[in-house]
């Protein structure tokens, strides 16, 4: 159904007219590539989509002491619950803005420090600075957030020192008692720790960009930033979009650790997401089916809008 | 070059194969060579023995028996989720109410007799109805709480209000009865030195990091002279528990907090700050006073020891609303129910491992477990008294030293002897007087004699008949049932507010979050489904206990 | 390669030199802010553990001491936890890529006719989660509990990886790919002479990726194999000294603490955190800058494509 409606969209690609023949023929020429792929595929079936059977948990009142089939079934009673808590919602929108925050500054931050990465011409300077850059990705948040915590302290954080200092502000700015701020500071650390992470796909991607490109362009005369907007730019447009439409369906998961671990009360209104809720009203207290239809409400959103980014990215960028 | 990875490839996937065949499954052997040998879950990490770990070595030379240990890391509950699931248990599995709930657990009492297992009857007799569950059976033998005399440690590790000893000696070593004195001799000292070492004094501080909330939920109820019955009071005539969340009791220490925070006598941070900030500030030396149960800060303390700040570490004080109250901080032992090992239903001979139990519950191996080797970590006086020289009380705390020679997380779970043995030892070295006061600095000697004490327990209320019920923290609340929804609603409510109340920047404004406070209480949280499994228990107990 | 050389030198302008000196300024800023976590873990995983609660350590060490090092290596398992956990990153970053790759390649030729069918239900695995106690049951069930293989297998070929590199494939001109079929090439040859050599930088990322995933995980050791003392891995040690009491009730902890013997064991000292973090980190730190050369090989056949 889906195939047909694909391929009255783009028009036949010579492959596409070769092919002509019936399916049970074509697969019987394309047995390579069946054998290529066929046992993953039914691997991947295995081992991610059989235990989709625990999704029943959400209907049920489960307990892990008894059988699949013997558990009590209660319908909708835990979506109900998670939907009739104020504190849920106001968690899937604290989950929803960080993220946005995390997916944006991290799109940004990581392509602009992969053109400037690019711009380095000397190789052993190039590869330090990515190695150092990408470092703080292999720290637990643990550790990181006790940085933000002292670096951030109205006590002797060298934040507020320096603010005091520099005269932005004459009093200390309470970072962590103020929910104004926290967001930011999620998505700050963020960047902090993951930046130099996240260039790497990119500069990948733009070692693989035709050298020949750069040359005709250096022919038309164009200058630095002309060849890093019309040839760089352009040329890990592809690896942008793919990641964008993969991203966007991950909108409800903004991390956990960080958040955990900075929150108090004073700004837990704006700290807590999903993943804490259903840490504290799930696993802790042995609830496992509201973990589980949290779960399936996070995967339906994810996926739904998967399919619209997909749907609404050129034909050059679908990632389905 | 491509060749290499075909290679590599390919070699890869013979060892994939090979490893995967390999490690097929352990069989549990009960007897083969004679030796008796079983898997034992313990749920942390802390303090893994070593290998030639010398107890372990005479429990498989004199004893026969060996154990092959797994220690976990990560989320204890999600383990016990999983192997309830798969029904996959160790033999001696470290105790948890989710067990017994699932059947994973013998009823130990249906075996322990006085013939077969003579310690075990003799250590779990008296105490089997507190031990027991709802069901009354046991099937956790308590790690701790069993005792044996009169005697209390030297060391006092619970709840209270700590006051730095520099505070009380400027002070003239008062003796403070109720918050309003406390929070004037806090007052006071910050106004006579608002610097310490140059830093500036900080009057009061206060834990809100998570896992950590009592600190900042719980001094209500003690103030009130309430004993430790976690969330709840419980009236003393009618046993009747209620939640104090919402009480005045509450109000008033919230307002009082209020108001010494409105003195800029409350550290800003105190609410934002991780444990590691707050182990820092207390490390600092310029912490004056603060509300928590002393093992949560200890490591803050050694450091100002280790400093040779004295003066700076902490007393015990147990202040009241009023003087008509009593101050009930210390409570009488209480056994530590549902907390310890049980055997699974997995273990093929139950009663092997009741037996390693029952031996090594004789006063020769506990001395043994408990105090070490005689003239090698402990010395004999000529009164027949156990003591420890300045080197054998050093070497206790490093670790290489203790991985050798103790089994901490084995003997964590472990039913123990505490208190004092036939010969009139104590059960180890905490139960010891007179090894208690030797291990003390000089500054702590004489800071004891002002206040005519020998321990810090001492300093606390003297030690008073729990009530027939007690204690009602313990009280099991069911997995995923209302009243453990309802019990996490109320903490979140209370971090979230509390300390907005503390902030609050005039009468006005505490006036209003209180009453946003309780409204929500009221209205959000399902309390009577908390307070009648509560109750429900209480009344259980007073009719099953005694 | 040789002409950008020459362009480059008749490029210089005011204007390239005020870029570079910036660029260089900036560069340094993200080396030292990027660097100062590191250096700060290190200083304070070399300093006293008692002297460490006080806090304000920076770059280095006040009081200096071997001593959190030594209470790491002291424990027995190390070793074979340190062997563990490189075999399953070498394996299964050397696995996923061929793997992976594979599939990929199938996925660039329009004309498979399986191709939408894989790539749909290999995306949807990135957005939902069976759970906890499903995933657990199905590798039960598998018998692959205590194994090494649970290690490798149920991560073979993910999502991700495989959008990825199917991405990155699709950049390669098609002209090669039927110039060889024309010349009787089969799929697999196709695959392995052609795509796989010229997706080098995309296989080297993928592959870095991979291992560093492989290196830190600790969760699967936890759930499956912690009862196998001889499959426990680096991270997983790393963990149970990280996080040794956290299980413990609060009474418990009381309970441990008056007796005194466990007194200051309750919560794990910053100093070990920190000396634990280098351990864990330190080995798959070393593996970018190894991989990096791939990235510049990537460029030149890329320049020797057409």
């Amino acid at each position: 159904m889906k195939t047909a409606v694909k391929s009255k969209k783009h028009p036949k690609s010579p492959e596409e007219i070769k092919t002509n023949r019936s399916f049970v023929q074509r697969m019987g020429l394309q047995w390579q590539l069946i054998l290529m792929s066929i046992p993953f595929l039914i691997h991947r079936i295995i081992f991610s989509y059989v235990p989709l059977k625990g999704w029943l948990m959400a209907f049920q009142n489960y307990k892990p002491a008894k059988g699949w089939l013997d558990q009590e079934f209660v319908g909708l009673k835990w979506f109900k619950q998670l939907f009739s808590d104020t504190v849920f919602i106001t968690d899937i929108r604290n989950t929803f803005a960080m993220s946005l925050i995390n997916l944006s500054l991290g799109f940004i931050t990581a392509i602009a420090l992969a053109l400037l990465l690019n711009e380095i011409k000397n190789t052993f300077a190039k590869r330090f600075v990515q190695t150092v850059s990408y470092m703080p990705h292999f720290l637990s948040w643990v550790i990181v957030a006790g940085l933000v915590q002292n670096m951030l302290s109205t006590d002797s954080g060298i934040v507020n020192d320096l603010i005091v200092k520099l005269g932005i502000s004459d009093t200390k700015i309470p970072f962590l008692s103020e929910p104004k701020y926290f967001w930011g500071i999620v998505g700050a650390s963020n960047v902090w720790k993951e930046v130099g992470w996240n260039t790497i796909i990119y500069l990948a991607a733009m070692s693989s960009i035709d050298p020949s490109l750069y040359e005709a362009a250096s022919m038309d005369g164009a200058g630095r930033f002309m060849k890093m907007f019309h040839v760089t730019l352009p040329g890990i447009k592809t690896t942008f979009m793919m990641l964008l439409i993969m991203n966007i369906g991950h909108i409800l998961e903004a991390g956990f650790e960080l958040q955990y671990l900075l929150t108090n009360g004073l700004i837990s209104s704006v700290s807590e997401t999903i993943d804490i809720y259903v840490l504290k009203y799930g696993i802790q207290i042995g609830n496992y089916s509201l973990g589980t239809a949290a779960g399936i409400f996070k995967s339906v959103v994810s996926i739904t809008l998967v399919f619209i980014a997909n749907k609404l990215a050129g034909e050059e960028n679908k990632l389905i | 070059m491509k060749g290499k990875i075909k290679r590599i490839v390919a070699s890869a996937m013979c060892a994939v194969l090979v490893i995967g065949a390999a490690a097929g499954c352990g069989e549990k052997n009960t007897a083969d060579d004679g030796i008796k040998r079983y898997t034992v879950f313990i749920g942390d990490s802390t303090k893994e023995p070593s290998a030639d770990n010398k107890i372990l070595k005479r429990f498989s030379e004199e004893l026969g028996y060996e154990f092959e240990f797994e220690y976990l890391a990560g989320n204890l509950d999600e383990k016990l989720g999983v192997m309830i699931a798969g029904g996959d248990y160790p033999d001696l599995v470290m105790g948890d109410t989710k067990l017994i709930q699932a059947g994973a657990l013998i009823p130990l009492d249906e075996y322990i007799n006085e013939e077969d297992y003579p310690n075990l009857y003799r250590h779990i007799e008296p105490v089997k109805k507190r031990a027991a569950y709802d069901d009354g059976h046991v099937y956790i033998l308590p790690n701790y709480g069993i005792t044996y005399g009169e005697r209390s440690t030297g060391g006092y590790y619970g709840p209270a209000f700590w006051v730095q000893k520099r505070v009380l000696a400027d002070a003239g070593y008062p003796e403070i009865r109720t918050l309003d004195e406390l929070f004037k001799l806090i007052e006071d000292y910050v106004a006579a030195n608002p610097t310490t070492d140059g830093m500036q004094t900080i009057g009061y501080e206060i834990l809100a990091a998570q896992g950590r909330e009592y600190v900042m939920t719980s001094p209500a109820a003690y103030l009130a002279g309430s004993p430790n019955d976690g969330a709840v009071i419980v009236d003393k005539d009618t046993y009747e528990a209620k939640i104090y969340a919402d009480s005045d009791y509450m109000k008033t220490y919230v307002s009082k907090v209020r108001e010494l925070n409105e003195k800029g006598l409350v550290d800003p941070e105190t609410f934002t700050q991780s444990l590691d900030q707050y182990h820092a500030k207390i490390a600092s030396g310029r912490v004056v006073a603060l509300f928590d149960q002393r093992w949560n800060f200890q490591t803050a303390e050694d450091t100002l020891g280790a400093q040779g700040m004295y003066d700076k570490q902490y007393a015990p004080v147990i202040p009241t609303f009023d003087e008509t109250m009593e101050p009930w901080y210390k409570d009488k032992t209480v056994v530590n129910a549902q907390n310890g090992f049980g055997i699974s239903t997995a273990c093929e001979d139950p009663e092997g491992l009741l037996k390693f139990l029952d031996t090594i519950l004789s006063e020769d191996w506990q001395k043994y477990i408990q105090w070490g080797e005689e003239g090698v970590d402990y010395m004999v006086d000529d009164n027949g008294m156990f003591y420890r020289t300045e080197d054998q009380r050093t070497q206790q705390s490093d670790e290489q030293w203790q991985a050798a020679n103790k089994i901490v997380a084995f003997q964590g779970l472990l039913p123990k002897m505490e208190g004092e043995y036939s010969d009139g030892n104590g059960t180890d070295p905490a139960y010891q007087p007179d090894e208690f006061y030797e291990s003390l600095e000089d500054y702590d000697k004489d800071f004891f004699e002002h206040y005519g004490a020998k321990t810090w327990s001492d300093f606390m209320n003297p030690i008073r008949e729990n009530p027939p019920y007690y204690p009602a923290w313990q009280i099991d609340l069911e997995d995923g049932s209302d009243a453990q929804f309802a019990n996490q609603k109320l903490t979140d409510l209370q971090v979230s507010y509390i300390p907005k109340m503390i902030m609050a920047s005039s009468d006005a404004d505490f006036e209003k979050l209180w009453n946003q406070y309780v409204d929500e209480i009221h209205n959000g949280v399902n309390v009577q489904a908390y307070e009648d499994r509560i109750n429900e228990q209480i009344q259980w107990r007073l009719e099953n206990w005694d | 390669m040789k002409k950008s050389k020459i362009s480059k030198l008749k490029h210089t302008s005011v204007g390239d030199i005020i870029f570079v000196i910036c660029n260089t300024l900036f560069m340094i800023c993200v080396v030292v802010v990027t660097l100062y976590p590191m250096l700060n873990t290190l200083a304070v995983s070399f300093n006293d553990g008692i002297d460490t609660v006080r806090g304000g350590i920076y770059l280095k060490p006040r009081v200096f001491t071997w001593a959190n090092y030594q209470s790491i290596f002291s424990k027995g398992n190390i070793i074979t936890a340190f062997t563990v956990s490189v075999s399953r990153t070498v394996i299964s970053a050397l696995l996923n890529v061929v793997f992976t790759s594979m599939v990929a390649y199938t996925l660039t030729r329009k004309e498979y006719v399986f191709r939408r069918l894989i790539t749909v239900v290999y995306v949807l695995t990135m957005y939902f989660n069976a759970g906890l106690i499903p995933g657990y049951m199905l590798i039960k069930e598998l018998h692959l509990l205590n194994t090494f293989a649970v290690y490798i297998l149920p991560g073979l070929v993910s999502a991700f990886d495989l959008i990825v590199i199917r991405t990155f494939m699709k950049t390669i001109p098609e002209s090669l790919v039927e110039s060889a079929s024309i010349d009787g090439a089969g799929d697999f040859r196709i695959f392995w002479s052609i795509m796989f050599p010229l997706s080098a930088p995309v296989l080297a990322t993928i592959a870095l990726f991979c291992a560093v995933n492989a290196w830190n995980s600790w969760f699967d050791t936890f759930l499956y194999n912690s009862s196998s003392q001889n499959l426990t891995t680096l991270q997983y040690e790393m963990m149970k000294l990280l996080s040794s009491t956290m299980n413990q009730s609060a009474t418990n902890a009381a309970a441990m603490a008056a007796k005194g013997d466990a007194a200051t064991g309750l919560q794990t000292p910053v100093s070990t955190r920190a000396a634990i973090t280098i351990v864990a980190s330190v080995p798959i730190l070393v593996v970018y800058p190894f991989l990096q050369k791939y990235f510049v090989k990537g460029m030149t056949l890329g320049g020797v494509k057409e």
